[in-house]
């Protein structure tokens, strides 16, 4: 049988290793795509292994709920550190042309870039709110525990989100 | 709305990884254990360094500081085991000692 997200955040807490790989396993695309709708691709890839390795020193810190939203809330205070960081920044800037060399630009379409950049151009919060519910299916509570947020201020987000990403796609409202 | 939702669902999805990537998580191994190897290494040095000043010291004075040199080096003893402790405990259960 299936082990439970909870009891591999405990056996992790005791140094299981195998269940540290079935947890990385298991969550590592969501993360990634949460990551990858609100930095850059290295840096997402970067950032979530960050938040593993976060996972592994400080399942301690664990106190129940949804394990889901406690690794996007550990990956989400992570890309709010780096985007402050100098360090990222700088290589970022010089690194501009990552994103051409994308795997999203080799098999791009239009759309998808006019909804890339769409979401670029929203405040990170708002992005992340949006990526996390409509990316990575999470429910409205289970985002307001991953961003830390009130409940009312992440569907204000989401809503205000997709107002604007829909005038930016030039849907009628 | 609902197809400005579908447009962003599906090119979230578009950009995903695969679901599995044994890739990344050789990567977060590979980085951990590295991070426990500089943890590890600071560690031993530091101790090292310390035990090397406390030695010096009781040469210098002659054995009149031997109590106080021997408490910092078993506090410095306990610090460097409580480190290793985790992979202790890690060996103790893989081999069910």
């Amino acid at each position: 049988m299936e082990e439970g997200d909870e009891e591999l955040v405990a056996a992790v807490r005791d140094g299981s290793e195998r269940a540290f790989n079935v947890l990385v396993d298991r969550h590592q695309q969501s993360v990634r795509t949460f990551l990858r709708g609100i930095t850059s691709w290295d840096d997402a890839d970067d950032i979530a292994q960050e938040t593993f390795l976060a996972v592994w020193t400080h399942a301690r810190s664990f106190r129940g709920g949804h394990v889901r939203a406690w690794l996007f809330s550990i990956a989400w205070r992570k890309a709010k550190g780096a985007q402050r960081s100098w360090f990222r920044r700088r290589r970022r800037d010089s690194d501009y042309h990552d994103s051409a060399s994308s795997p999203a630009c080799e098999i791009g379409t239009e759309d998808r870039l006019a909804v890339r950049q769409a979401l670029a151009a929203l405040p990170l919060a708002q992005r992340a709110a949006l990526v996390l519910s409509l990316g990575c299916g999470l429910t409205h509570p289970e985002t307001a525990e991953a961003l830390g947020l009130p409940l009312g201020t992440v569907k204000s987000h989401i809503a205000r989100g997709r107002e604007r990403v829909r005038v930016a796609l030039g849907e009628p409202s | 709305m609902r197809n400005a939702d579908h447009r962003i669902t599906t090119a979230l999805q578009q950009d995903a990884p695969p679901a599995g990537d044994p890739a990344f998580r050789l990567q977060v191994l590979e980085r951990r254990e590295r991070q426990r190897f500089r943890r590890h290494a600071l560690i031993s040095m530091a101790a090292a360094v310390i035990t090397a000043i406390v030695m010096v010291v009781l040469a210098v004075s002659g054995g009149r500081m031997y109590t106080a040199g021997s408490v910092v080096l078993f506090a410095v003893v306990l610090l460097t085991a409580s480190a290793y402790l985790p992979v202790f405990g890690r060996l103790i259960r893989r081999f069910s000692l």
